[in-house]
């Protein structure tokens, strides 16, 4: 199953994300066995590239996360081996619907109809 | 690209540690090129990167990175794939068939360096990481590491606004506080500081991504466990950071481990290198006494040298036996090298390789791409079309004319006085200038000493990069299939380390960590509260540059609330973060 990788967020960004997704994500850990040592990075997430997992991200983005700025990039492999990247940026204080360029980046990475993104959102409302 | 030059500016800071070549992330900027040519200060955003770094090449360029070092060269050397990629003169390839042992040989050496590598990673890391976030210089001992003291030259290279005192004596220590505690005061109390921190925070508490966090918590719990015994410690960081990177690196004991070819099994050497780390750390939080440190660095007090050690492997807790032994064993290993220099395929990159090893103390940390017009005795230098400097060309035979060139900086990592910091000018391969700062006095001795080395640092830096181009087959059908890379074995190295990062706990109570821990680290045990995170990382960065190394509650109200809450996280899950005790805030990482 084809993946998405988060990159960009803050460690407890990352950690929030990791929680809401659950099993459709898993933190991206590199044996590193070169002669190189460093700075210390940030992980990456991984994200199963299925609809669910895009409409948990858009929920997350519009109403769950607890920064008031975000900003990630997604990028996820295509079957032809391209690859498609895609920045998000949201920055507001309180619980927003997602501006269309950032919905139609989430519906391109997981390859959803827009229309499903915001039932999502609008049904996480509800709930 | 060469292994000695590397252009900055996108990804993070790392250093070599077969080569030592650093490269510093973030510095391929107008603002950094102006600083270096001009013998500004660097940039202070630059500061903890550059302490990070200056930690790794201190390890590396010592008797176990030397010998790590020497280790993979006398691997690669043996190998039939080198061998196979050489030409000679005439441009016809040469293969050459060896005898099995050489083949198992060849296997065994380059076995050991990287288990041994990996198996001290997090503590390599965790150092490099202390002596980002902690190590201080309060003035209270004559001792400071050269990463400390090369940061001073690095970062403080402008006027000093107080005079210093008369009194000779209290000349050194007043340096330290009132010329370079501000600077890393101003450093450490930034947000990005903070920010840094947080990034360690959220790492995995394991050996996956590189086992950054096990490490500093480990190093972190051995500096507070020596310094209730060692009050000194707690004050003087700077000296425990010494005394803990010499604690293993001249530790040939663990040389003498890492040199022992007899041991060709893969698990039996990683279960000696398992314990040899667990026993060393033990020996570390429990045995060694204020005698030792103080025999340790008793020179520095005897001769007033800033930087020198005692040689008596009982200082830091190896037998004279196992010391005689792995010295021994390093001798043969040189040996071994030097026989190769009249190999009439090899003897060339022998050659260049070994005299790169002890030169390894000439560090290029930075390089910038620039275009340089010659016209007459003058130049100009320019970065990405901003004017950076003029000034007289300085060598003879320069041709006038626009052409592509750089500025190379260059750490000198000599025992004080005559550490410096170089900066070239060249174009093609012409030196057009160069910059010397270094002690008064030692300026015409380390320009004299060293730019004929620094030129042949070049060189021998792009022979190792051919070498390693020769080599790299070799090396990854060998590492294919290390033990490391599976889970279980990689489980065991990170038990030894658990252990010291989370005393006093044991058994169980260490499971349930590592567990909450193992995606997230720090950040999961706070359960991703952002406020805390960046509270927690604020108050050990404050403890590292307040004026006695205490913290105390400060009568901001949100700061004091936040500092209770870690305080009660820490009892709640028994985890060694934050302790009020009163009004005092101790704080554990």
């Amino acid at each position: 199953m084809s993946e998405v990788q988060v990159r960009g967020l803050t460690a407890v960004q990352q950690f929030e994300l990791r929680r809401t997704l659950g099993e459709l994500s898993r933190a991206s850990v590199t044996t590193s066995s070169d002669s190189r040592f460093g700075e210390a990075a940030l992980i990456a997430l991984i994200v199963t590239a299925v609809p669910a997992a895009g409409m948990v991200l858009a929920s997350w983005l519009a109403k769950a996360r607890r920064s008031r700025r975000i900003e990630m990039i997604l990028e996820s492999e295509l079957p032809d081996g391209s690859k498609h990247m895609a920045v998000i940026r949201v920055e507001q204080d309180e619980a927003v619907q997602l501006d269309s360029e950032t919905m139609k980046a989430l519906a391109s990475v997981f390859r959803i109809p827009v229309a499903d993104i915001v039932k999502s959102i609008d049904s996480s409302d509800d709930s | 690209m060469t292994a000695d030059r590397f252009c900055s500016g996108d990804g993070l800071s790392w250093t070599d540690l077969v080569t030592n070549v650093v490269k510093l992330s973030g510095t391929r900027s107008v603002r950094m090129a102006q600083a270096m040519a001009t013998w500004s200060s660097a940039p202070l955003d630059l500061m903890q990167s550059y302490l990070h770094e200056a930690a790794h090449h201190a390890f590396f360029f010592s008797p176990l990175g030397d010998n790590l070092a020497s280790l993979y060269l006398s691997s690669t050397l043996r190998s039939q794939g080198l061998a196979s990629n050489l030409q000679v003169k005439d441009g016809n390839s040469v293969s050459r068939t060896f005898s099995d042992e050489t083949v198992r040989l060849a296997r065994i050496e380059l076995m050991h360096h990287d288990v041994m590598k990996e198996v001290l990673r997090p503590l390599i890391e965790g150092i490099a990481l202390f002596a980002e976030f902690d190590a201080t210089c309060r003035g209270a001992t004559e001792y400071h590491t050269k990463p400390m003291v090369s940061a001073l030259h690095m970062f403080h290279n402008g006027p000093i606004a107080e005079s210093p005192p008369q009194e000779e004596e209290r000349v050194r220590p007043w340096i330290w506080l009132h010329v370079f505690m501000p600077v890393l005061r101003e450093v450490r109390l930034a947000d990005a500081a903070t920010s840094r921190k947080a990034v360690v925070y959220g790492l995995p508490f394991g050996l996956d991504g590189g086992g950054y966090l096990l490490g500093y918590m480990t190093v972190c719990r051995a500096w507070e466990k020596l310094g209730e015994r060692i009050p000194l410690f707690r004050s003087e960081a700077d000296l425990f950071f010494g005394y803990v990177s010499d604690f293993f690196t001249r530790d040939y004991s663990l040389i003498a481990l890492l040199l022992d070819t007899s041991i060709d099994d893969e698990r039996e050497f990683l279960d000696r290198c398992i314990a040899h780390i667990a026993a060393r750390l033990d020996a570390l939080v429990n045995d060694v006494r204020l005698v030792d440190v103080e025999g340790w660095y008793s020179p520095v007090l005897r001769d007033g040298n800033d930087r020198s050690h005692s040689e008596d492997p009982a200082w830091l807790l190896v037998s004279k036996r196992s010391d005689v032994l792995g010295r021994a064993m390093e001798e043969n290993l040189r040996r071994r090298l030097r026989s190769y220099e009249s190999d009439p395929l090899r003897g060339r990159a022998v050659r260049e390789l070994l005299w790169l090893l002890p030169n390894r103390r000439i560090v290029p940390v930075w390089s910038i791409e620039a275009e340089i017009r010659v016209a007459g005795p003058k130049f100009e230098l320019t970065v990405d079309g901003a004017e950076i400097m003029s000034g007289a060309v300085q060598f003879p035979n320069v041709k006038d004319g626009v052409g592509a060139g750089s500025i190379d900086v260059y750490f000198v990592m000599d025992e004080p006085p005559t550490l410096g910091r170089i900066c070239l000018i060249s174009r093609g391969g012409d030196v057009i200038a160069h910059w010397v700062l270094a002690i008064d006095g030692y300026i015409e001795r380390l320009r004299r000493d060293t730019m004929r080395r620094i030129v042949r640092r070049r060189s021998a830096g792009a022979v190792f990069d051919s070498f390693q181009q020769a080599v790299t087959g070799y090396v990854e059908r060998n590492r294919a299939n290390r033990l490391l890379q599976l889970p279980t074995f990689r489980a065991e190295v990170a038990d030894v380390y658990s252990r010291f990062a989370l005393w006093p706990l044991s058994g169980a109570a260490i499971e349930e960590h590592v567990q909450r821990m193992k995606e997230f680290g720090i950040v999961a045990a706070l359960e991703g509260d952002q406020a805390l995170v960046d509270h927690l990382a604020f108050l050990g960065l404050s403890r590292s540059v307040s004026k006695s190394g205490e913290l105390y509650l400060n009568g901001d109200e949100q700061q004091d609330e936040l500092t209770h809450r870690l305080d009660e996280v820490s009892k709640r899950l028994g985890l060694k973060l934050v302790t009020m005790r009163g009004d005092s805030i101790v704080n554990h990482i």
